[in-house]
């Protein structure tokens, strides 16, 4: 029933608290891991070719096409049915935790969606550029970090921000894992104190003003990146 | 592979079954989401300052709530709802079923989705079509009936289309209020068997499968709308 009893406790209030720290966390890590694991599937696209073409594809293929919730059951109930993976390094470093399994579901995930940018990105810095680059005597990799990189970035800030957010929601989808994010900690109190409803209407603030950060944020890094006189 | 053929001949039918309710989910939802994002998105560019205004609001509000979010506060809402309609009134009211308020909830949401494709499609529209509707003397209403949507649905197809295919993958939540698609069935299936890495790569591998065909239905029609230009 709807009441304000779990608004006027403290374990409800610092459960919030918590799970906004651990839903920016997630977020946060998802987006550099994912963005690191993007450039590596995109460049095998753009400068590879044949099997590591078809590899790429598929991968986001697969990772966009599946359900996020798919994958965390995937990950969470699935792997472990692996003797091997019960024990050694992955075990302790990822399964044994819901937080860690969660943030390795998410990065996979928004690492596909994230390849679909870059690789726009890196498509439309245009090839003279890149053959300036070349003629001044730069290296392969030094052109990808003074020339394409900075121009490609600045092409595709619009949709990292639409994505950064996306990955805000999707993470609150780990609380089905267990994860005491925002979604999941206020939630649980809610069960303790038998109403699920009202902690929903004061994480939806919460998630609304993070998403709202999240876009003033962008406009200004646009801003601070936008070519002067333009 | 022996040991997937042995799951799929157990549980293919209650699989199939999921997956048609998975189907059936988003093909319910997705048109009324789409008439609700033109009735926000007309709103959106309303001369009418309070109409905008509220219409920026609807699509602020739900672009940044959690799928998950809105599929709970939903279902408990509604049910909070009608008990206590139920109560003042004395009428006995039949608790609010999961599939009703998780059509609901996508509704609701992917409205706000298809509000802001289906804005940024009217304001690249020129002007001189509705000009020209009213010289002819269309009604408002007509304008909008007989030009705008007509032409925004079409330009709009390949974005909604990616939207159908992003409803789908969201419809999967609809199993955590207890709806039996395909994500439900899984769940069961895993639990029964005791097998979830069979039973969720099987499950994705159906995801794949459902997403494909739409994917191929998608092209079909945008080559379908192409040759009618």
């Amino acid at each position: 029933m709807l009441s304000s009893t779990v608004l006027i406790s403290a374990p409800f209030w610092h459960a919030v608290g918590k799970g906004f720290l651990i839903t920016m966390s997630l977020t946060a890590f998802s987006m550099i891991l994912g963005l690191t694991l993007a450039v590596g599937l995109a460049a095998m696209q753009v400068y590879a070719r044949g099997g590591w073409v078809v590899l790429s594809q598929a991968y986001i293929f697969v990772f966009r096409g599946v359900p996020f919730l798919i994958l965390l059951y995937l990950f969470y109930y699935g792997l472990p049915q692996f003797s091997w993976m019960r024990s050694g390094l992955i075990w302790d470093l990822f399964l044994s935790s819901p937080y860690r399994t969660a943030l390795v579901v998410l990065t996979i995930s928004n690492a596909a969606y994230l390849a679909e940018m870059v690789r726009g990105g890196m498509i439309s810095v245009s090839r003279g550029l890149v053959e300036a680059g070349t003629a001044i005597g730069m290296s392969r990799f030094v052109t990808f970090r003074r020339i394409v990189a900075p121009i490609g970035f600045r092409a595709v800030l619009g949709n990292l921000g639409n994505e950064t957010i996306a990955v805000v929601k999707a993470s609150a989808i780990t609380s089905v894992i267990t994860v005491q994010d925002l979604m999941g900690g206020a939630a649980a109190v809610g069960q303790v104190y038998l109403d699920p409803f009202t902690p929903l209407l004061v994480v939806g603030v919460a998630y609304l003003i993070i998403v709202q950060l999240i876009e003033m944020g962008v406009d200004r890094l646009r801003r601070s990146l936008a070519i002067p006189g333009r | 592979m022996g040991a997937v053929i042995d799951l799929l001949g157990h549980y293919g039918g209650f699989w199939v079954a999921g997956a048609a309710t998975t189907l059936v989910l988003s093909a319910a939802s997705f048109p009324l989401s789409i008439g609700l994002g033109l009735i926000i998105a007309f709103a959106s560019t309303s001369q009418d300052g309070f109409k905008a205004l509220l219409a920026r609001f609807y699509i602020g509000l739900f672009r940044g709530l959690p799928e998950i979010l809105v599929i709970f506060a939903a279902y408990y809402g509604l049910n909070i709802l009608v008990r206590n309609v139920a109560g003042w009134t004395g009428i006995p009211i039949p608790a609010v079923p999961p599939l009703a308020a998780v059509v609901i909830a996508l509704v609701l949401q992917f409205a706000s989705y298809s509000a802001v494709v289906f804005r940024d499609w009217l304001a690249t529209l020129p002007r001189g079509l509705i000009e020209a509707g009213m010289a002819i003397g269309m009604s408002d209403q007509k304008v909008r009936a007989r030009i705008l949507i007509p032409l925004t649905l079409r330009q709009a197809t390949p974005a909604l289309g990616n939207l159908f295919l992003l409803m789908l993958k969201v419809s999967a939540l609809a199993s955590l209020v207890g709806v039996v698609e395909l994500s439900r069935a899984t769940t069961i299936i895993s639990g029964s068997t005791q097998e979830p890495l069979m039973a969720f790569t099987v499950a994705a591998g159906l995801y794949l499968v459902i997403s494909a065909i739409s994917g191929v239905v998608q092209t079909r029609i945008e080559k379908l709308i192409a040759r009618s230009h």
